[in-house]
């Protein structure tokens, strides 16, 4: 436990140096791009987990489901261009967690007692994302769909972080409610 | 929590320092010359405008970015990593059955957008995935300096903000 409260001053130090790296470095932007930018290493697992195969030919009525799910699970749907398969949604979520503010607040005034002085640092917005790709296999007469979910969380110094919504739970359970909603229409998907 | 959370909490945060939460105040350009961005931007593909574009759609998802525009008619895909890598690409139709493919990124810093401007990046980083993915080889532009604009990448709406971008494209398809 005598880790935790190194937590926030160790990122107030990495955010320090990258602020002061982004500034003396000319070519930042395309080093981050290259790094930030690299094919994942799990690839393939996370495309198997996120992707389900509809027994259906009318990718249109697919997408009309799965627009109607995502507005079920609270989310407004940003972009849409279902020539392109392309859906995309997102739903605001309050981050800021008690447990997490007071601890802050514990530090900033422990160090103050030590003279030290310091700027508390705790989540307080997050926005869920989803995204959501169609393709259709002719061939088998269905169509192939997935969804990933990310949240992004903006902290009270305004710095934003994204996290993946990996856990195969949310993308298994949209594509049941996909399915229950096909079920509701008459379709077997 | 033990310190190799700690250590890799910290280079999460360092990967995304740069990226603060309101949209930069300006673009910086690359000050490469234009037929050398385009070179490097822009690949030919042996396929059809809209099979391409799902190409494109598909690989963005699996190198990970949140899709944020798509635009069937104008053929251009906006999309965000993290949150400080921008890339959009346009698709444009050349001859009979091939496609013009121009990639453009930005990463977003404080205050600031910068333009992408490393060939290595537009390569093993979205052209390499493409083929992959379509399962088909790319050519180099053509030296004729045809082929699409480099489209600007689009902003997505963060926590904390109100005003969703205005949508582009199609708008969703009506319930019947």
């Amino acid at each position: 436990m005598k880790t935790r409260p190194l937590l926030p001053s160790l990122m107030a130090l990495s955010v320090s140096l990258v602020l002061a790296g982004c500034a003396q470095n000319p070519n930042w932007a395309n080093e981050f791009a290259m790094r930030a930018g690299a094919p994942l290493p799990n690839a393939a697992q996370i495309r198997e987990r996120e992707t389900a195969r509809f027994s259906l030919r009318d990718e249109t009525t697919l997408l009309l489901e799965a627009t109607a799910v995502l507005q079920d699970l609270g989310f407004t749907v940003e972009e849409s261009a279902p020539r392109l398969g392309v859906l995309a949604g997102a739903k605001d979520r309050d981050a800021t967690e008690v447990g997490q503010v007071a601890g802050q607040i514990a530090l900033t005034v422990g160090l103050a007692l030590l003279g030290v002085q310091y700027n508390p640092v705790w989540d307080k917005d997050q926005l869920i994302r989803a995204t959501l790709t169609t393709q259709p296999l002719k061939a088998e007469g269905a169509v192939k769909m997935r969804v990933s979910f990310e949240r992004i969380v903006v902290n009270n110094q305004g710095l934003a972080r994204s996290e993946r919504l990996d856990a195969p739970e949310f993308s298994s359970g949209f594509f049941d409610q996909v399915r229950r909603g096909l079920a509701g229409r008459g379709i077997r998907a | 929590m033990r310190l190799r959370e700690i250590a890799g909490m910290c280079c999460l945060l360092a990967v995304t320092a740069c990226a603060p939460q309101q949209a930069a105040d300006s673009f910086i350009s690359s000050t490469k010359p234009a037929n050398e961005l385009r070179a490097m931007q822009t690949r030919v593909v042996d396929a059809d405008r809209e099979t391409t574009a799902r190409g494109v759609v598909a690989t963005l998802q699996d190198l990970g970015y949140r899709i944020t525009r798509a635009d069937a008619d104008a053929g251009t895909i906006s999309a965000t990593r993290l949150t400080g890598l921008r890339l959009a690409a346009t698709v444009e139709t050349r001859g009979r059955n091939q496609t013009m493919v121009r990639a453009n990124a930005s990463v977003v810093g404080v205050g600031r957008e910068t333009q992408v401007d490393d060939p290595n990046f537009y390569q093993a980083n979205f052209f390499v995935p493409l083929g992959n993915t379509m399962a088909r080889n790319l050519m180099e532009a053509p030296p004729d300096g045809s082929g699409p604009a480099a489209p600007r990448p689009a902003a997505e709406r963060l926590p904390g903000q109100r005003q969703a971008p205005a949508a582009s494209g199609e708008p969703p398809p009506a319930r019947p």
